[in-house]
């Protein structure tokens, strides 16, 4: 199932469109109007939760901050609102 | 301290005055001199590093209006330059990896800049500039965007650029975003269009006073004295190397690939 969410943070609007099979992201991708440092970390982020279940998302989101992305204005709480797109 | 001063555009071509800006950061050294660049564009949509210019722009209305789609190699939002807009980056060293603190300074050396000019800006959220605007006239917005930034960093340097609307053309700024239904089109172009204002709104100048209150504004908040001066062979190098395999692709420009190419 394809699923499609736009979720709107204090600086930024964050765009996930996911292909969920069961409980597994079979597909991710992610895009938006908001800052990421460094910016092709993003692609990271897609990798870490590809074949991942929905319900480690906040897990990955935390796993990947911690890799020192920074991103002004918008939350690891708003990317785990973003991913739940279902 | 002495910088370089770059008067360096490629009007009609958009996405070549896109890789200059790349190449004059990514040859950045450490200790070299800062960058103070001005360049303009033709009428283009500028899509940010994250976004996908199908989800982002009407691209028939743009096709229809001769507007050229290109996409940048920072984050944040879809804009639209034409010639009554003033596009200026900033290169400079860095000793952090603290972006909001440069968003900042460059937004009191641009609230600097426009005092010269006679007009009263304050810095809006993160990355915009915004005028004030008299409520007793205008009671629909406290306050218009003049002017939007964006950034790039990394160990040792830091870019930051950004358009200013001096005298664009609102109406078609407005037009080009994408709209989720065709009846919503006027709506969401007229909400728009009430958020932005242009510099000659407010007074009465020409492009290149704002440009010459600009290298005075930075030159004082900044302690930088920038003289003008011309690309390297190696920056030009750069610049037509990033063009070529990344910049003059549709790949690149639609928003659907993000790997690094150089």
């Amino acid at each position: 199932m394809r699923y499609s969410k736009n979720w709107k943070a204090k600086k930024g609007l964050i765009r996930v469109t996911m292909d969920v099979d069961g409980d597994r992201i079979t597909d991710i991708h992610i895009s938006g109007d908001f800052f990421m440092f460094p910016e092709d970390s993003i692609t990271s982020l897609e990798d870490m939760l590809r074949g991942t279940s929905i319900k480690d998302i906040q897990e990955v989101v935390k796993r990947f901050y911690d890799l020192g992305v920074i991103t002004p204005g918008v939350d690891p709480e708003d990317f785990v609102q973003a991913l739940k797109v279902m | 301290m002495e910088g370089r001063l770059l008067l360096l555009e490629t009007l009609g071509n958009t996405r070549m005055s896109l890789a200059y800006d790349e190449a004059i950061y990514r040859s950045f050294q450490y200790g070299d001199k800062p960058i103070l660049r001005f360049y303009r564009h033709d009428r283009s949509v500028i899509i940010g590093y994250f976004q996908v210019a199908e989800e982002e722009v009407d691209l028939d209305y743009m096709r229809k209006n001769g507007i050229m789609l290109a996409r940048r190699y920072t984050g944040g939002g879809a804009v639209y330059h034409d010639l009554g807009d003033l596009n200026f980056s900033v290169v400079r060293s860095s000793d952090d990896m603290d972006i909001t603190s440069m968003f900042r300074m460059m937004n009191e050396a641009v609230v600097k800049s426009l005092k010269i000019i006679g007009l009263d800006a304050r810095p809006g959220e993160l990355n915009d500039v915004s005028i004030p605007v008299n409520k007793k006239t205008d009671i629909m917005a406290g306050e218009k965007k003049i002017m939007g930034a964006a950034g790039a960093m990394r160990k040792g340097a830091k870019l930051w650029h950004a358009a200013m609307l001096v005298h664009t053309n609102l109406d078609m700024l407005s037009a080009v975003l994408k709209v989720p239904d065709e009846k919503f089109r006027d709506k969401i172009a007229k909400s728009t269009r009430e958020r932005v204002a242009n510099i000659t709104d407010f007074v009465d100048v020409s492009i290149d006073d704002v440009r010459d209150a600009l290298i005075k504004g930075f030159s004082e908040t900044l302690h930088i004295d920038f003289v003008e001066d011309t690309i390297s062979e190696s920056e030009e190098r750069m610049a037509h190397d990033l063009f070529n395999r990344k910049y003059s692709t549709e790949e690149w420009n639609m928003g659907l690939v993000r790997k690094e190419v150089v």
